[in-house]
């Protein structure tokens, strides 16, 4: 091996030891919620067990990470998505929103869902209970509707 | 036989060199081409939102006073209507069917809900829009008022 190829072996090596060393903060998981969504709303099983599979890990406080989370680069995107996601809808935190703000992100939900915006394109790569079939859209989508009608009977 | 290795390690990196060769060309001549494809499908993009319309009436459950129907009138209705072209605007939003019943009860709060949140993140009108219509931008002042509009109404709605 050359001295510049070696030169350059190390750098990336080194590079890649700072990016691991460089401060983030994993967000924060909390078991205990009892303002959780399910644990206030009655949510039929098929529904409930969707939500958790495919959306709990970023719209939650119950996160799980797995192993490749907390490797840069890969860490650094994920804790974003989990924050960006907690801070657009945290299911977590359901019974403190308000009514209004509950049939916001029902709708919210819906548009998300129904347009396959999420979960997003990258997520059932690696977890395969979050890919969601048409069906299961629909299924979605109805329960968010009927839930968002419900709050204002 | 070192010969034989030698010429076969000679080969194959001529075969290497030639192929590096082809692959540097593709790609001098493909960037030139999709950043071409991506700039039209970027002026496309704006093209879209040509459609001015105006807010004829909304919902009797909706209170619209004229200086909230002016500013959505002026900045808002390019798109979320029904004769839109944007598809997206028109499904995340849609005035009109506040006034003709396709929008429930819940589905107008929801909706309203979502403006206050979009104006609050300063999301719309969209940038790119913004920059062919300099002057449909909403001031800081229309975006309170605006705000403010949803917020009433929507509560109002909710019965809260």
């Amino acid at each position: 091996m050359s001295k510049r190829k070696r030169l350059l072996w190390y750098s990336v090596f080194g590079i890649i030891i700072l990016m691991q060393v460089y401060p983030v903060s994993q967000p924060e998981v909390f078991s205990d919620n009892p303002n959780d969504l399910l644990k206030n709303v009655e949510v039929p099983e098929n529904i409930s067990s969707m939500l958790k599979s495919a959306c709990y890990d970023c719209h939650s406080n119950e996160s799980v990470y797995p192993w490749y989370t907390n490797i840069a680069p890969v860490k650094w995107l994920i804790y974003r998505d989990i924050n960006v996601g907690r801070e657009a809808l945290n299911f977590s935190n359901w019974t403190l929103l308000s009514k209004v703000e509950m049939a916001g992100a029902l709708d919210e939900i819906n548009d998300e869902v129904s347009e396959g915006d999420m979960p997003m394109k990258i997520y059932p790569i690696t977890h395969p209970d979050a890919k969601l079939s048409d069906e299961d859209r629909q299924a979605i989508v109805d329960w968010a509707d009927e839930l968002m009608e419900s709050l204002f009977e | 036989m070192f010969y034989t290795i030698f010429v076969l390690i000679e080969r194959n990196h001529y075969l290497i060199k030639q192929k590096l060769f082809i692959m540097k060309r593709t790609i001098i001549i493909i960037t030139p081409a999709l950043l071409f494809v991506f700039s039209m499908a970027f002026m496309f993009d704006i093209e879209k939102y040509e459609q001015p319309t105006v807010l004829s009436s909304v919902d009797a459950k909706l209170e619209m006073p004229a200086n909230i129907k002016s500013i959505l009138d002026k900045s808002c209705m390019g798109c979320h209507n029904d004769a839109s072209t944007s598809t997206k605007g028109k499904m995340k939003l849609n005035f009109d069917k506040f006034n003709d019943g396709k929008y429930s009860t819940g589905k107008m709060i929801a909706k309203l809900n979502g403006i206050i949140k979009t104006l609050d993140k300063g999301k719309m009108p969209p940038k790119k829009f913004l920059a062919k219509y300099p002057d449909k931008a909403l001031s800081a002042e229309e975006t309170k008022a605006v705000s403010e509009w949803a917020k009433t109404q929507a509560n109002t709605l909710a019965g809260e």
